[in-house]
């Protein structure tokens, strides 16, 4: 199986003023193609600064990175958006939908970043994502007119946009009800069997059965299964 | 991102913000309009200057050819003939070529009474002389006189209305007020002239005329002279052993009033040679005056272009502040969309996608601005001409000059104004780190 990240030594060290924070430390982390693994932690441990690396949103401060073979330290600006656009896509804790325009709008952005499907054809797929998710009834709603369920199925519709190898999603379901989060991670499970590899932030251990594996932060550091079974949880 | 999600995405916002996105478009919309109003009044009024300078009153698109020394009221040495009218008529740029001619040994007399020191003169162009009021003589019979003779005639009226206790000096001045006014007009159209003068067969002749019309009361037009048709006139020179008739004066009609100088040129050319009548005549001692307005409309055209320039200048830094206005809107926008310009970039989007994004949002507002700044500006302009024309009854009408490559380029400066002001909060919205833009709130 081919390997989607593969990530050594990574650290990210933020500076606030004088103040160093050191958001991760010394992690090193593989993604299998079609893995669904979860990433687990106290708030502040780092999980998000680890998803921003991952998709390409930021730089390590060191460590190496490579996702779907490519050197990320080694690309520029353009690179990296096209990284983005065609290999990860991103599903947030809020949602970040583009509120002024409607769920079809929203999904057919991406594509227009990419290129990848001639114009015509752009709308028939952002219908048959929406579809999928189950919201085929409402391609012209606004966000504001969607429950939050619906909206990150609009999101992860989105994400989906340029079939990227990799979906990315921190915390997807700790905006939402228990029955909505049973939902969406439902859809990640669909869409892990069709072969995305996943990575999921939670802090839900219901959330995080469905992952094969589950990689736990703590202060930055990747902690070892043993110390984790050993631990609270 | 193709054009069309661009345009998509940016009228959303537009749309979404209307009070704020229509007061910029506004900003634009008066700045434009401005420098249209501008350009389009003070070119109206100029052009309805010069066109009355030309057509009545100064005739500016008349070249005046006249024996140097003899220009008073045309003078009396007669020199240019036939021919060389013809010849004239064959130069670039001339329209129409007419005589001014004299009528030989002419005097006038009102009521058995001899006026003083009027001139008597003939010419082909009907429009020559614009009128106060009345019309233009038809044919022989009919005369159409200055306002100093007008004067003259109505000093006449009094005095013989009045009698032998009458003041001289009080009619003398109520005639001149008349002169200013339409009263005298009615007393004097239809009344009876005597002419006395020379006729081809060199005798003394008299003819009854009647006062048809009133040449205008104005500085620059002779007071003392009548013009009679050119059937009176009768001077002759021998040229080539043959009798023919000379005129005092020619006057050259040019089809464009920018080519006044070159013509000039050429009919000076001319007339410093043999070949043409009036210098055979004079012989090389005497200069031919060839006069033309074309100083006095430079200038008038400089004085609006100053003009022009001034106003325009404000209207310029009107649409500077629209432009400003503009930036200042964007790049509010731009900060209340952090947060969209991060999810724009981790979905894809190039730094260069971003820019486009908002660039196409000013642009689009500035384009809209400029599309109304143009309807504005061309409103204004109707409205003032309508103004202007009601405050001075004097200028008959101002055109609308409508000049469409003035309002393709008032869109195009749009276009320049919506890229000028958006380019700085673009670019910057293009650099924004995309983990700040998703973390902001
Ligand atoms: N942009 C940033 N600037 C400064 N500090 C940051 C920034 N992003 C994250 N941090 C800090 O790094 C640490 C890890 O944050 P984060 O990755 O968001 O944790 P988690 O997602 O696990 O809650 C925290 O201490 C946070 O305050
Ligand atoms: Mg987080």
């Amino acid at each position: 199986m081919a390997r989607v990240v593969k990530a050594e030594h990574l650290s990210k060290v933020y500076r606030m003023g004088q103040v160093d924070v050191e958001a991760l430390h010394d992690v090193s982390l593989a993604l299998e193609e079609g893995e669904l693994i979860a990433i687990m932690g106290p708030s502040g441990s780092g999980k998000s600064t680890l998803m921003h690396l991952i998709g390409c949103l930021d730089q390590p401060t060191s460590g190496e990175l490579i996702v779907n073979g490519e050197k990320v330290s080694q690309l520029n600006d353009r690179e990296l958006a096209r990284l983005r656009g065609r290999a990860i896509g991103f599903v947030f804790q809020t949602f970040n939908l583009i509120p002024r325009v409607n769920a079809l709008t929203n999904v057919l952005m991406p594509m227009g970043f990419t290129h990848l499907l001639p114009p015509r054809e752009r709308e028939e797929r952002a219908r048959s994502l929406l579809e999928q998710v189950g919201l085929g009834s409402r391609l012209k709603h606004m966000p504001s007119e969607l429950s939050g369920g619906e909206r990150q199925r609009v999101a992860i519709a989105r994400a989906l946009a340029n079939d990227p190898k990799l979906i990315l999603a921190d915390e997807p379901t700790g905006n939402l009800d228990t029955k909505s989060g049973a939902q969406i991670m439902e859809l990640f499970d669909q869409l892990n069997e069709r072969g995305h590899t996943i990575v999921v932030v939670t802090h839900d251990p219901n959330i995080a059965q469905h992952a094969q594996r589950i990689v736990h932060l703590l202060d930055g550091r990747v902690q070892d299964a043993s110390e984790v079974s050993l631990g609270i949880s | 991102m193709g054009f069309r999600e661009t345009l998509r995405l940016s009228w959303s916002n537009i749309r979404n913000h209307k009070l704020r996105n229509s007061l910029a478009v506004l900003s634009v919309t008066i700045g434009i309009a401005a420098v249209i109003a501008v350009i389009t009044m003070t070119t109206g009024l100029q052009s309805a200057l010069l066109n009355t300078l030309t057509r009545d009153l100064l005739h500016a698109d008349t070249i005046s050819v006249t024996v140097k020394g003899n220009e008073g009221a045309f003078g009396s040495a007669q020199v240019f003939s036939q021919r060389d009218v013809k010849h004239l008529e064959t130069l670039k740029g001339v329209k129409a070529v007419d005589v001014i001619g004299r009528v030989r040994a002419a005097s006038l007399y009102f009521e058995g009474h001899r006026l003083l020191s009027p001139v008597v003169q003939v010419t082909t162009d009907p429009k020559f002389l614009p009128l106060d009021a009345g019309r233009p003589i038809a044919g022989p019979g009919e005369i159409v006189i200055g306002a100093g003779i007008a004067q003259s005639i109505c000093e006449q009226q009094e005095q013989a209305a009045q009698g032998a206790k009458a003041d001289t000096a009080k009619i003398k001045e109520s005639c001149k007020r008349a002169t200013q006014s339409k009263l005298l007009a009615d007393r004097i159209l239809g009344q009876p002239l005597r002419m006395k003068y020379i006729n081809a067969q060199k005798k003394i002749q008299q003819s009854q005329l009647q006062i048809v019309g009133l040449i205008k009361n104005a500085q620059f037009l002779p007071h003392q002279t009548a013009y009679v048709d050119p059937s009176y006139h009768s001077d002759t020179e021998e040229l080539g052993g043959q009798a023919v008739p000379v005129y005092t004066a020619l006057l050259v009609k040019v089809a464009n009033i920018s080519k006044l100088a070159s013509v000039k040129q050429e009919i000076e050319g001319y007339f410093d040679r043999f070949s043409s009548d009036a210098r055979k005549l004079l012989g090389t001692g005497t200069e031919i005056n060839v006069h033309t307005l074309a100083n006095i409309v430079d200038e008038i055209k400089k004085n609006f272009g100053q003009v022009t320039g001034f106003l325009g200048a404000i209207a310029v830094v009107a649409l500077l502040v629209g432009m400003i206005g503009v930036m200042n809107v964007m790049l509010i926008t731009v900060k209340e969309r952090t947060r969209e310009i991060g999810i724009m970039k981790a979905t894809g989007a190039t730094n260069g996608n971003v820019l486009q994004l908002f660039l196409t949002e000013a642009v689009l507002i500035c384009l809209i601005g400029a599309f109304l700044g143009v309807l504005a500006g061309m409103g204004l302009s109707v409205l003032f001409i309508k103004l202007t024309m009601m405050l001075f009854s004097g200028l008959q009408s101002i055109p609308f000059v409508f000049v469409p490559i003035w309002y393709a380029i008032a869109i195009l400066t749009g276009l320049v104004v919506g890229v000028v002001s958006g380019v700085y909060p673009a670019w910057s919205a293009a650099r924004t780190n995309p983990i700040k833009a998703l973390r902001y709130e």
